[in-house]
């Protein structure tokens, strides 16, 4: 195909989404010559965004998911952002076949942006509240790393990223470096102050968002404009308003003449080379001519998604590791956690008759966790975070037939009161027996095993959500919210999407997969910095974490490489 | 594009009828609603019915398809195939009541007619034959379905959205209080 050293780069990165664009935009930066391998296609900032300026009247179904479609693919249906305007950004139930052996909702994105294209772009810092967590309440393993530890790649990242907020001073969840924010509604704050006036250590505050609100030379080096709060941003944005991989790390590192992008590339395995006893590169399978083609590097990042990334390294089998790479203490695929998303409460507010809202806004409040941070004190571990929001719309009398319809449609009938609700964001305990593995027999349309997924709530999960509806029924009758109406979807795991963990992080290689750097501790010139390495999930959404601990580690590799360690 | 269609499902039933002038009892099914099977009377059946729901007048309402298409298309390719079924025997239910109850079409009814047909439905069925019952059932679904999908035509239209509901496509800026 082309002469071997096209085969040989200083760094490769698996996966071209949120976290290995990150890795490649350092790796670039840096000088290194870089390979990212993506298995989806390309998706072009600005090009490959074909409904971002449709209006919602020009979609032929006015959004939904045609029925054969929605029959074929009932996991992926499930999905909030899985809409006609989007739905091409979706991987299919049918594309790539995954096993349940417990029900789990895969959602995936496999394009060049991978799943940054249509994420909500929520983003909170962990505080050491979540990493003491699992030393404190005695699961999981130790954190190797501590705020003190992230908080410069926290700044790092989101200076480049750009992320909305109010400095809130809350120990909770620390400040970062915000761009301003926009207005909590009327109701909203209502409710803030409600929750001040009754409750100890709880606070409503603004949900901070990767969006640009306000213009800086970073941003305009990315070549991206002010965020019109369309929300429409799963489509791709025009404006480069929201942050995704697309619009800001790729092109970015491709401006640096250092990055060589190869999408249609299945991640088969990486390859490691037992009498050089390290890994040497990594072999792919062309997702249409189904070519098998090796590359080679010094160094190889692992950033397909949590899953895929546990898949890659369970297929990646040698001599040396028969059951996968970097896996002596069979634990890899193991203590896979998520988020609890179970439960939603929805209420009524009489009030503020007087107030409605206009224009739009990209995200809303947020309650981060308030439950055992300082000490237990309750029946279950942990906590939970959760998202406020407050909205009114215009009524729209439906009655009648006739003309008299077309009369009440188009009367002027005032605004509905307002309602308001909150969905739960609760943290799960990572155990042994929620797991991932490669199914015996079953393979996908490479010949590569499928992953088989097993992983369920437990007892913890439950008391947490009736703690939850407790704890907001609560909050929402002081507020003096009528109508108050609590639901557990029981939706099984995976429809957060923030699975994390089964390569993580600790201290001891007898029981972690990495060291405190990302790295494996068997296997030193392979890093992995997507949420496979979550030694615990804590409450918050969890990329901004994922971006961080990817620059991080990514600049300990080029020191690394540099002092001729790895 | 989707107008494009239509008309072409029109043109290719039109000559069908042309080749096959004594069919007029059984016109070819139009293509492209592959669920449902209508021939060229009742893809506008449903467009009179839906004018009849709700009347446009003079408001300046555009849309990229003409309702009795949308109907159809949402219809036709998001409900799950018995609905599809339940929606056609509702469809052919309700022509035949027009011609039992006012011995005409829908389309030369008057006015009053028309809707009086229409709400007829919302009564039960005095009915107690399980065929007739399933068939008044089906008039019930056909029409709770093509009025909400005709009112969704309209409160989903650039005109409807930017008068009636405040919609703006680059908002910009964010209000959290405002008087009513
Ligand atoms: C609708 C939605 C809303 C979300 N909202 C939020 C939010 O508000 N806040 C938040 O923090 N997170 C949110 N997320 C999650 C967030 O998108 C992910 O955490 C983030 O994208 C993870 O980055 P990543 O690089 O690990 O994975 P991805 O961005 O998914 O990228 C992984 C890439 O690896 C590629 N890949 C996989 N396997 C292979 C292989 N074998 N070979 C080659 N390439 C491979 C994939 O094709 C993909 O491009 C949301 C996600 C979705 C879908």
């Amino acid at each position: 195909m082309s002469n071997q050293s096209d085969h040989h780069f200083d760094a490769i990165v698996i996966g071209a989404g949120m976290t290995g664009g990150w890795a490649a935009k350092e790796f670039c930066d840096k000088g290194l010559k870089t390979l990212l391998l993506e298995r989806g296609r390309n998706v072009e900032h600005l090009k490959d965004y074909p409904t971002t300026t449709m209006q919602p009247w020009q979609f032929k179904h006015r959004g939904k998911i045609p029925q054969e479609i929605a029959e074929a693919n009932p996991v992926i249906t499930r999905c909030y952002a899985y809409k006609e305007d989007a739905m091409h950004f979706f991987v299919k139930d049918t594309d790539h076949k995954y096993v349940q052996e417990k029900p789990f909702d895969w959602i995936r994105g496999y394009q060049v942006g991978g799943k940054s294209i249509m994420w909500a772009r929520q983003v909170q810092r962990w505080s050491d509240y979540d990493f003491e967590g699992p030393a404190r309440d005695g699961f999981a393993v130790d954190w190797p790393i501590r705020y003190k530890d992230i908080e410069k790649w926290y700044n790092y990242v989101e200076k480049f990223v750009g992320v909305s907020g109010n400095y809130d001073k809350l120990d909770t969840l620390p400040d970062g470096d915000f761009l301003k924010a926009w207005d909590l509604n009327v109701v909203e704050k209502y409710f803030q102050n409600s929750v001040k006036d009754n409750f100890k250590n709880r606070h409503v505050i603004y949900g901070r968002c990767a969006h640009l609100t306000e213009m800086k030379e970073i941003f305009k080096q990315q070549g991206r404009a002010l965020c019109q709060a369309r929300r429409i941003c799963q489509r791709g944005c025009p404006y480069g308003g929201y942050f995704n991989a697309n619009s800001t790390l790729i092109p970015w590192a491709q401006k640096t003449g250092n990055l060589t992008m190869r999408t249609d590339a299945v991640v088969h395995s990486i390859i490691f080379d037992d009498k050089e006893n390290r890994a040497t590169g990594v072999r792919i399978i062309d997702a249409h001519t189904k070519e098998t083609t090796e590359y080679f590097a010094k160094t190889i990042f692992v950033n397909a998604a949590t899953l895929n990334t546990n898949a890659i390294l369970l297929n990646s089998t040698s001599k040396r590791f028969p059951n996968g790479l970097g896996n002596d203490n069979g634990l890899l695929g193991k203590y896979v956690a998520f988020h609890n998303y179970r439960a939603k409460i929805n209420a009524t507010h009489e009030g503020h008759k007087e107030f409605r809202t206009t224009g739009g806004r990209a995200t809303s409040a947020y309650i981060p966790r308030f439950r055992n941070i300082y000490k237990q004190e309750t029946e279950f571990l942990r906590g939970y975070a959760a998202g406020f929001s407050a909205g009114r719309s215009r009524a729209v009398n439906y009655d009648g037939i006739g003309e008299e319809l077309t009369n009440n449609l188009t009367a002027e009938a005032g605004f509905k009161p307002w309602s308001v609700g909150s969905h739960m964001m609760g943290e799960t305990i990572p155990k042994e027996s929620n797991y991932v593995n490669l199914h015996e027999t079953q393979k996908d349309e490479y010949g590569i095993p499928s992953l088989n997924i097993s992983i369920d709530y437990d007892d913890n999960d439950e008391k947490m959500i009736q703690d939850f509806f407790e704890q907001f029924t609560d909050m929402y009758k002081k507020a003096g919210f009528t109508n108050i109406q609590t639901r557990d979807t029981k939706q099984a795991p995976g429809l957060d999407i923030h699975e994390m963990g089964g390569v993580r992080m600790g201290h001891d290689p007898k029981t972690s997969l990495l060291n405190k750097w990302n790295q494996m501790h068997e296997c030193k010139n392979v890093f992995v910095t997507d949420g496979a390495c979550m030694t615990s999930v804590a409450t918050q959404n969890p990329s901004l974490t994922f971006m961080a601990l990817t620059a991080r580690a990514a600049n300990y590799a080029i020191e690394g490489m540099k002092k001729g360690e790895i | 594009m989707q107008r494009r269609q239509a008309l072409r499902n029109i043109i290719v039933v039109s000559a069908g009828a042309i080749i096959f002038p004594h069919c007029k009892m059984e016109p070819a099914p139009l293509q492209g609603y592959k669920n449902l099977m209508l021939n060229v009377d009742e893809f506008k059946f449903i467009g009179d019915l839906a004018n009849s729901i709700l009347p446009k007048g003079d408001l300046p309402i555009e849309t990229p398809e003409p309702v009795q298409e949308f109907i159809l298309n949402m219809v036709n390719d998001c409900m799950p195939l018995e609905d599809c079924k339940k929606y056609v025997a509702g469809l052919r239910g309700f022509i035949s009541l027009a011609k039992e109850k006012y011995d005409s079409s829908f389309s030369k009814m008057t006015k009053e007619n028309q809707l009086a047909l229409f709400n007829s439905l919302n009564e039960k069925t005095e009915e107690t034959d399980p065929e007739k019952v399933s068939i008044w059932e089906s008039m019930q679904s056909f029409t709770d379905l093509t009025k909400r999908f005709t009112v969704q035509h309209f409160t989903g239209s650039d005109y409807f959205m930017t008068n009636h509901l405040d919609w703006q496509f680059l908002p910009g800026e964010y209000n959290g209080k405002v008087p009513v």
